[in-house]
């Protein structure tokens, strides 16, 4: 059964798009659209990053998305939990990022010993975040996070993703270096 | 309506039952109790042997000692005799419950959507593989539940609701044709964000099915 991914150039599902890079099989697509969605045989199954995320891991396992036990899928979950409801929001960033550090003091990816959508999620957050990418502009950027981001950018199937959506990046820094020159002029 | 094919996923995933004892320890407020748990709690009974304690943190004063009488084993039991060793542990948790199963190997597990999830998984082997768009469809739902209902703000929360009572016109459960994991985990959100008063028709009526099943009595006497 075919499976089709449709990406959004205005808001692309970067976890989604990684989990399609990182599957590699012929039955498994993507090109840009309206909007993200997941397809089977052309018809919509799912359209929200997660749901697009999960489907794909499930149906393409070899891909190792999801984590290998019990214990592991279930820390995935927990990671989507904390990218999207914590990470995602301005108001717990910091909170956020510090609790992350703590976490990948020890550890090289954030479920098992490979990359899964944990990774994904939290990379997608980070790499579309004012706050981080300003963190970064300002060297205030916590040591493991700032390693294990630019450790991830550096991966193969990221360089493809960044790659294919240079938009969806160049306008999150195209805010940082406004606040920068914002936060000169005050000086 | 056409039958619909399962897609399924070739694939074991390790469960860590049936080697040995199983420790589970959750971490909760007891004011705002996850009130799934008590639900999972008498799942697991049905298909495990459980040896369930509870504690009160020093941190915590004025608990309503019910709750610590709700997930409890009888007195006269060995640990030996049983599967899974679940531990609830009433404490102040800064970002919601917790779940700690193998400290050294993991983070902990935050969430009251994510600790059913992993009880789900013990109680149903099958669920990540059996019917791959019903499970994602399940983790969808269980994600409104925990975005929309458990942190979201009132807009958020009666769309979700509006959202539930729509599925539940023609349906009598939240997913698929039969009861799961999801209705408890709704269930409980819905109580927990004080909507069940309110709520519409489609919803009240599948509120009270859940409710009249002997599997909530004891979260009944948690909201009680």
């Amino acid at each position: 059964m075919a499976v089709t991914v449709t990406i959004s150039k205005e808001k692309p599902a970067l976890s989604a798009l990684l989990c399609v890079e990182t599957v590699k099989n012929k039955d498994l697509t993507w090109s840009f659209g309206k909007i993200n969605d997941l397809s089977t045989d052309g018809s919509s199954l799912f359209t929200s990053t997660p749901s697009i995320c999960r489907f794909i891991g499930r149906k393409f396992p070899e891909g190792k998305l999801l984590g290998d036990s019990v214990l592991e899928r279930t820390e995935v979950d927990h990671w989507l939990s904390f990218a999207w409801s914590y990470l995602g929001c301005s108001s717990s960033f910091n909170d956020s990022v510090g609790y992350l550090d703590g976490v990948l003091g020890p550890v090289t990816y954030l479920v098992g010993t490979s990359l899964t959508v944990a990774d994904f999620a939290v990379w997608e957050v980070l790499h579309l975040s004012l706050s981080w990418h300003t963190m970064l502009a300002i060297s205030k950027a916590p040591l493991n996070v700032k390693r294990y981001y630019e450790f991830l950018c550096a991966q193969d199937v990221f360089k493809i993703v960044q790659e294919s959506t240079p938009e969806a990046f160049a306008s999150v820094k195209q805010q940082v270096s406004q606040s920068k020159a914002k936060s000169t002029d005050k000086k | 309506g056409a039958s619909r094919v399962k897609q399924t996923s070739n694939v074991v995933i390790p469960n860590p039952l049936g080697s040995g004892i199983h420790d589970i320890v959750i971490n909760a407020d007891p004011s705002s109790p996850p009130l799934s748990l008590f639900v999972l709690f008498e799942m697991l009974k049905q298909k495990f042997r459980v040896l369930a304690t509870s504690y009160t943190h020093s941190s915590v004063t004025n608990i309503d000692s019910k709750l610590c009488e709700l997930i409890k084993s009888g007195s006269q039991v060995t640990r030996g005799d049983h599967d899974i060793a679940l531990s609830v542990v009433w404490k102040k948790v800064k970002y919601g419950p917790e779940l700690v199963v193998s400290p050294a190997k993991q983070s902990v597990i935050l969430g009251e959507v994510n600790i059913a999830r992993y009880i789900n998984r013990l109680l149903y082997p099958g669920f990540d593989t059996e019917d791959i768009v019903e499970a994602t469809t399940c983790d969808e739902w269980l994600d409104t539940a925990e975005n929309q209902l458990i942190n979201g703000n009132s807009k958020k929360r009666n769309a979700a609701v509006k959202s539930l009572n729509v599925r539940l016109k023609k349906n009598d459960w939240t997913v698929g044709s039969q009861f799961s994991l999801v209705d408890v985990v709704m269930w409980s959100a819905l109580h927990q964000s004080q909507l069940v008063g309110g709520a519409p028709e489609n919803v009240q009526k599948w509120l009270n099915s859940c409710s009249s099943m002997p599997l909530f009595q004891t979260a009944l006497k948690a909201v009680s």
